[in-house]
């Protein structure tokens, strides 16, 4: 047995080398932090998501903190990671989490949030088959796949023609109009952009007409307009009508044109006021009505905008920085019926605040900061830690 | 006994082996004759499992090869195959450590018989003294069945009457030995059966004391006239 | 099992003092490189104390206190080169640890086959062995790391220095990063993919050490295939793959399997080679 010490000494040095260092050594590396409750419901508070760095001595680690602790970039990341987090901003819509738990067979393959539409009969899916989907591949074809909720049925239309061309297409709406499907594409040819409406039979999938929205524009304006889709929240929603902003020339002297285009009539109407006015504004149109917020380092201004009626409540609530006692109100982002405000308190921390999109009502407003103990002290990392950016990641719940 | 029957091999495009036959009984020395390049060295790796063999089947008390069986067979290559930065005694070592049927005290007695030193290198042993060696490690082995390929090629005469002096001792009494030759020469009186090898299958086998007794031929005349013709 | 635990000893015993030589290169060039660093750094301190602020502007300025992190960052080249090599090395023995047993005329080969244990034994033993001298240079190297700080304490004075995590200086060091990952999970997947492809380069080996002239092409056309077969659901499996799609999931799953079919079919390929197939 005495002969073999060499080697039997070099398995106890790799196990208790590697061992050591992974199962004791990278402990306490980094220090944690997360979104403390200063206001409100936590639950409210659940989907904010703060990202940035955290400042070591020579490098920096990019990290994420939320209401449940802090993530850091370089220690979550793997290969199995990698994989799963293929296409992550597809799975993040909730629309689309809905859509997989209900119709997991139906959404397999499927990546284009614009191409859903649903109802309460039936999921239709368009998108452009995947060979020619960005390339200038003449004849982009078309595929169309319906679901029918209640029978579980599957309908499938797999190459439509789209008609002899050298241009590239994008899907950025699908509408049902009874028994006809309209397709809303961005089509680009010759560096410029157009919007068009590509109108198909339910039942054969023929291709019925086209309706060029650019062009009405140009129409009524006497020169090119640059349309910009306006998107509804709810990309899938059922909804006949759909807005464009439109600008001609470019920058700051560009002037911007308000339009709302309507499935039934097929016509581009250009809308005697703006959708909104102000700057520095974060909106989300929710089926018909338009929300939108108005922020500045002092004051956050809610208003909502009918589009139906064309009812306006102006600054229907406000919410001030002093009230929310803090230094300033950096961003907003107004998602399922709540107003979300990155917030940086007297101190310099970044923290959120969740407010009722409805009303104005505070619901929540919490702070990162330093989980204990760690060697250094709680100001010394709460100083290293720089967070830039909000996101929203909402979960289903069940 | 070791059985083989019409194996049959290819190499490089040429039939090596055409259907060879013949069988090795244990407590007789067989020897297997043929020129230069003829496939003896190829048959007895084919039994030891070293090289495929394309066609027949190779039995060994009736089984075929398995791992288990190469406690009961030693084979003696042509070179010694062990690495040359190795000493002696670790070369026994690693025998003692994988083989059942190694028997220390014989080796033991075999070094001292062939007046070889443990600590030699392997790298730094003649041609004689190499094939000592080896033959140690080949009858250090409690084995049924001994193969040697070319036992005594290219070794000088006190070495090669060394070695000869272990074959007629009761070290290989009751052992099969199969080995092989291109000259037969001072082995005459050893054999028991002889193997003519030619073209690729066995030209002539005999029992070399019935040859002699029956037709008074040595094996010499037999292979005069088989490979002369 | 006895015969391969032996089998691995003896490829472990052969090849231990280039092992020892590469732990011990790589434990003098870096400490000595280390070393090195440090006084050079205290010596520029004391230039900057003398000098008086300013000077900062000109030279690569060193912090006022020196932790093992920064000497990391600043002696980089002495710490990487050693592991290079020892990646070289080991490399090359992926197949030298095949051919060794082939060249001279000491062809040990006739040896191992010749041994009553299973072919699969001496296969598994070679993997088993390589295996180990990859993991043993690596734990050497993070034992060295806590060593190194350690000559770090005792060069450097107390009021000069300060604190490091180990992560930190791994993290520093441009080719440490890559070899000692952060979690032990991508640990698992860096080297375990590393031993499947070196199971492909075994086969490979015996498929050419079994063909002749044939054999390098087979070999080559052995190692392809797996290739392939590994790639597939991430080059034609993905979400808009138009045979079918599949979830982040299920390819995850799928990548999974068929690495350890590849492992499986290169470990009994390899056997079944090394039993009915190899010529010496």
């Amino acid at each position: 047995m005495r002969h073999y010490w060499f080697s039997v000494g070099l398995v106890l040095l790799t196990v208790s080398g590697i061992g050591t260092y992974y199962f004791v050594g990278n402990q306490n590396h980094l220090p944690e932090f997360q979104i403390e409750t200063v206001q409100g419901d936590a639950k409210e508070g659940a989907a904010v998501v703060l990202s940035g760095s955290y400042y070591g001595d020579m490098r920096s680690e990019s990290l994420e903190v939320s209401i449940k602790g802090s993530k850091y970039y370089n220690e979550k990341v793997n290969f199995r990671t990698d994989i799963l987090h293929a296409n992550s901003w597809f799975y993040e819509d909730l629309e689309m989490q809905q859509l997989l738990q209900d119709h997991k067979t139906f959404m397999r393959g499927k990546d284009n949030v614009n191409g859903f539409y649903r109802d309460h009969e039936m999921v239709i899916y368009a998108d452009l088959s995947t060979s020619t989907r960005y390339t200038n591949a003449p004849k982009g074809k078309l595929q169309l796949s319906y679901l029918y909720e209640e029978t579980g049925k599957v309908v499938r239309f797999k190459s439509i023609g789209m008609g002899h061309s050298e241009d590239i297409y994008a899907i950025e709406d699908v509408q049902r109009v009874e028994n006809e499907m309209h397709i809303l594409f961005r089509k680009e040819s010759n560096q410029k952009t157009y919007e068009m409406v590509y109108v198909f039979d339910m039942k054969t999938g023929k291709q019925l007409r086209q309706v060029d929205v650019s062009s009405q524009a140009n129409e009524v304006r006497g020169s090119e307009v640059q349309l910009t889709n306006f998107q509804n929240d709810s990309r899938s929603s059922a909804s006949n009508t759909v807005f464009f902003v439109g600008s001609i020339g470019n920058g700051e002297d560009g002037k911007a044109f308000y339009y709302s285009y309507s499935y039934l009539t097929g016509v581009l109407s250009e809308l005697e006021e703006p959708l909104w006015e102000g700057r520095f504004l974060v909106d989300s149109l929710q089926n018909e009505l338009l929300y939108y917020a108005e922020i500045d380092p002092n004051v956050v201004t809610l208003s909502v905008y009918n589009t139906k009626t064309k009812e306006r409540k102006r600054s229907y609530a406000a919410v001030t920085a002093e009230q929310l006692d803090v230094d300033e109100i950096k961003a907003a982002i107004i998602k399922s019926g709540r107003v979300y405000l990155y917030l940086l308190d007297h101190a310099g921390n970044s923290g959120a605040a969740v407010l009722d999109l409805e009303d104005g009502k505070l619901l929540f407003k919490g702070f990162a900061a330093p989980v204990n103990g760690n060697k250094l002290t709680e100001e010394e990392q709460q100083e290293n830690l720089h967070l830039l950016n909000m996101n929203i990641n909402q979960k289903l719940e069940n | 006994m070791i059985e083989v029957k019409e194996i049959r091999k290819r190499y490089r495009r040429r039939d090596v082996l055409n259907g060879v036959s013949f069988t090795a009984a244990k407590g007789e020395i067989t020897c297997l004759i043929g020129t230069n390049g003829a496939g003896k060295s190829t048959i007895l790796k084919a039994i030891m499992g070293l090289t495929p063999v394309s066609g027949g089947t190779i039995h060994i008390d009736g089984k075929t090869l398995i791992p288990e069986l190469y406690e009961k067979i030693s084979f003696v290559p042509d070179h010694l195959r062990m690495p040359a930065s190795m000493k002696l005694s670790e070369a026994l070592r690693f025998m003692a450590d994988f083989y059942d049927s190694w028997n220390e005290k014989r080796a033991d007695e075999l070094m001292k018989f062939f007046r070889l030193e443990h600590s030699f290198k392997i790298g730094s042993l003649s041609k004689g003294t190499a094939a000592k060696f080896s033959l140690v490690l080949g009858l250090g082995q409690d084995s049924d069945y001994l193969l040697l390929d070319e036992p005594f090629s290219g070794i000088d005469l006190f070495s090669r009457e060394a070695i000869t002096e272990v074959f007629t001792s009761d070290l290989i009494e009751h052992r099969g030995v199969l080995l092989t030759t291109h000259e037969i020469g001072d082995m005459e009186h050893l054999i028991d059966k002889a193997v003519l090898l030619k073209d690729g299958v066995v030209s002539q086998s005999f029992q070399c004391e019935e040859m002699r007794s029956e037709e008074g031929k040595s094996v010499i005349d037999v292979m005069r006239e088989v490979y002369r013709a | 099992m006895n015969r391969y635990l032996k089998l691995v000893h003896m490829e472990i015993h052969r090849f231990r003092w280039i092992l020892i030589a590469l732990m011990g290169i790589t434990a003098i060039c870096q400490s000595s490189g280390l070393i090195w660093t440090l006084k050079k750094a205290m010596a520029q301190l004391e230039e900057q104390k003398i000098q008086g602020a300013d000077m900062r502007k000109y030279f690569d300025s060193v912090p006022d206190t020196l932790n093992f992190e920064w000497a990391m960052f600043s002696t980089q080249m002495w710490f990487i080169l050693p592991i290079l090599l020892c990646i070289a090395v080991l490399s090359l023995y992926v197949f030298f640890i095949w051919y060794r047993d082939w060249m001279g005329r000491h062809t040990f080969i006739y040896r191992l086959l010749m041994l009553p244990t299973a072919r699969r034994n001496l296969f598994l033993a070679k993997i088993t062995a390589l295996l180990l001298f990859v993991f043993s240079i690596v734990a050497f190297q993070l034992i060295m790391l806590p060593v190194q700080e350690l000559v770090l304490k005792l060069v450097v004075p107390v009021e000069l220095r300060s604190e490091s995590h180990i992560v930190d200086v791994i993290n520093i060091n441009q080719a440490l990063v890559e070899l000692i990952p952060r979690q032990f999970e991508q640990f698992f997947y860096i080297y375990g993919l590393g031993t499947i492809v070196v199971l492909m380069f075994f086969t490979a080996i015996l498929l050419e050490r079994s063909y002749q002239r044939m054999g390098i092409l087979y070999g080559i056309l052995y190692l392809a295939g797996c290739a392939l077969v590994v790639a597939a659901p991430l080059l034609y499996f993905g979400l808009d793959s138009s045979i079918i799609p599949l979830y982040p999931m299920e390819i995850y799953v799928l990548v999974l399997f068929l690495l350890s079919v590849v492992a499986a079919v290169s470990v009994w390929l390899g056997s079944r080679l090394l039993a009915k197939k190899i010529t010496v």
